[in-house]
């Protein structure tokens, strides 16, 4: 009886290399050329081998509606994405997955949605915003909101335009105080604060949001006070993994592991877990 | 379940013969002033009247403390894989034709053998883990029931005892000599088999394994085990049943006790390595030559970079929020997702910690 190792990883090519930011890096990877295929639903992730060095999980950036490529968009932290870095065109990437669950797309479908991403956060919103964009008739109104450190950490800038081109959305960006540049035309003021100054109504929206820890705080707690159900507000969480399949316990917060329960959550959920993410 | 009254010379003849088919036996052993589970060769080292439980578990015969779960080396700067399960499965196939890959536990505690049940629920559940579903597979327990208490056993507070069976597919117990008397056979055990596997290990030895006389032998048994019940308890500290309850842990997740608790701890992770239901571990790179290898080491929830993210931020950045989650995730986390505890009440993280902190203790607070 063979049983399938799900630790081996399937072994893919860097085809195209894209700066974001200064210290964030997309790549686009080739699928084998044994003709498998990976399906993915928007919002679960992998994990990323480099070989010789070690492995990291990361959010599928595109949509599954964009399946001849897996993307990836990871910013210079430690090891294994000081490596990534360093990988350039032609060379190997493991990776195992699809893991965890995903945004629940097909029931959102007439809905208004509102991405709100800060900094490197906004790379888990990509693949539900593609999606939305590629079944743009489905959906209501979609409002992206933006925000970064500074104009130069906002990432996916040129990506942003073409969205923002769709009818019926609409995008605002936003950068730190300090971090605005002369020609800067955005706001000025964290993701939360601009959040609560442009206050869309709640009425029928669902609101996603990804990024720093601290972000993800404050903005649901803005959400609250903004008068936002706990249950139509999404967000999707990281914490260390190793398996991704809900076995090495690194991930665990509470009840639940975020490997496998998560990585996406209602705030209504989040609220019910010990504040260990 | 069947029953047998053996005579323990008998006893022994079996545990001889099941070495000499060439499965590997392994049970409690003295190495280096420890009482550990290992590989015995001459069935006249295993000690059937053992006063204590050994050291250490016998996790480690399914979950190695390091282990490689798939090899590379470059060839043309492209990673060639292999998969080091399909070496076990393939070397595993082999020795399915034969009895020998299997692995025989002799001599397993109450408390080592339910611990299986635990991390049967982490490592088969799906996606299986084909390194622990092959060994499981495997493995056949013969547990044994415990004639005294440590100081630091409490399993009788989780739902175990010193007679109970779980986990087992043959069960153990020394017959008093009172009993031995009157039945006239020197010393004896009286023998549960309580699965197929077991069914199949004393298929051939049913000549010298006897049943007992009469029908009603649940009530002779569950007799024998009060007894032998009563007899270890009175060893044991006194203390009190712990409640499934873990709505009441949760409440009282922000309580300040929870510093007082978790004041001495030195995050060693000591208490997860000698657990027999700690399950966490690792994955990293390892290099010998030209060949890599993905390694799975255990680990513990009691080291502050088991949480720490690359960002330096931590979700549990002291001692106290990580002795918490072993507490939490033994007595109500795990608890929700199964109905069972995951402390089994071996009580050696209580015995090897350096700075004492008891688990029964830290537990036994909430109601």
């Amino acid at each position: 009886m063979a049983m399938k190792n799900p630790y081996v990883p399937s072994i893919l090519t860097v085809d195209e290399i894209r700066d974001e930011t200064p210290d964030v890096r997309t790549l686009r990877l080739r699928l084998p050329s044994n003709g498998s295929r990976l399906s993915w639903r928007a919002g679960q992730f992998a994990q990323f081998t480099v070989f010789g060095v070690g492995e990291c999980p990361f959010t599928f950036a595109n949509s599954p509606t964009r399946a001849e490529y897996v993307e990836c968009t990871f910013k210079l932290m430690g090891k294994v994405t000081g490596a990534l870095r360093e990988l350039a065109v032609g060379d190997a990437v493991g990776l195992r997955g699809p893991y965890g669950n995903f945004f629940p797309l097909e029931s959102w479908r007439g809905r208004n949605l509102i991405f709100v991403g800060g900094g490197i956060g906004m790379a888990a919103l990509r693949a539900p915003l593609q999606f939305v964009l590629d079944h743009r008739k489905d959906y209501g109104e979609i409002l992206i909101l933006n925000g970064a450190r500074t104009v130069a950490d906002l990432v996916y800038k040129e990506e942003m335009n073409e969205w923002s081109a769709f009818d019926g959305v609409k995008l605002i960006r936003t950068v730190d105080p300090g971090g605005e540049t002369p020609e800067w035309d955005g706001e000025v003021g964290l993701v939360p604060h601009v959040f609560e100054k442009i206050a869309p109504t709640p009425s029928d929206s669902i609101v996603i949001t990804c990024g720093p820890p601290i972000m993800i705080h404050f903005m649901l707690l803005t959400l609250e006070k903004c008068g936002y159900p706990k249950e139509r507000v999404v967000t999707t969480l990281e914490n260390k993994m190793k398996c991704g399949f809900g076995k090495c316990g690194r991930c665990n917060v509470g009840s639940v592991y975020v490997c496998k329960d998560g990585p996406v959550f209602t705030a209504a959920q989040l609220e019910r877990l010990p504040k260990e993410f | 379940m069947t029953l047998y009254l053996i005579q323990e010379q008998y006893l022994r003849d079996w545990l001889a013969e099941i070495i000499a088919t060439g499965r590997r036996v392994i049970a409690p052993q003295s190495e280096n002033g420890l009482v550990v589970y290992r590989e015995v060769t001459r069935a006249e080292t295993i000690d059937l009247h053992a006063r204590a439980k050994p050291d250490f578990s016998f996790k480690h015969i399914l979950f190695p403390q390091t282990e490689t779960v798939f090899r590379y080396e470059w060839r043309e700067r492209r990673p060639v894989v292999e998969d080091a399960a399909a070496e076990t499965s393939a070397d595993a196939e082999n020795a399915s034709a034969s009895v020998q890959g299997e692995v025989v536990v002799v001599g397993a505690t109450p408390c080592d053998a339910a611990s299986l049940l635990v991390l049967d629920h982490v490592f088969l559940a799906d996606p299986p883990d084909p390194f622990y579903a092959r060994r499981r597979e495997n493995l056949i327990v013969i547990g044994r029931s415990c004639s005294h208490a440590q100081p630091e056993c409490f399993c009788t507070t989780v739902g175990l005892s010193p007679v109970s069976t779980q986990g087992c597919d043959i069960f153990l117990m020394p017959l008093g000599a009172d009993l031995c008397d009157e039945l006239d056979i020197g010393s004896g055990f009286v023998a549960e088999v309580l699965s197929e596997k077991g069914e199949a290990l004393v298929a051939n030895v049913k000549a010298t394994w006897v049943k007992p006389n009469g029908s009603d032998h649940s009530t002779w048994l569950n007799e024998l085990k009060a007894a032998h019940l009563r007899a270890v308890q009175a060893e044991m500290l006194p203390r009190r049943a712990l409640t499934p309850s873990p709505d009441e842990l949760k409440k009282d997740f922000e309580h300040p006790a929870w510093e007082e608790i978790a004041r001495a701890c030195l995050s060693c992770g000591v208490c997860a390595f000698v657990c027999p239901t700690c399950h966490c571990y690792d994955l990293s790179e390892e290099r010998q030559g030209r060949i890599w290898s993905r390694c799975r080491n255990w680990d513990s929830c009691a080291f502050g970079y088991f949480t720490l993210h690359a960002s330096g931020h931590n979700p549990r950045p002291t001692a106290l929020e990580r002795y918490r989650q072993r507490v939490m995730h033994k007595f109500c986390y795990f608890l929700e997702a199964t109905g069972a505890n995951m402390c089994v009440g071996c009580g050696r993280c209580v015995k090897f910690c350096p700075v004492g902190l008891d688990i029964y203790q830290a537990r036994a607070r909430w109601p």
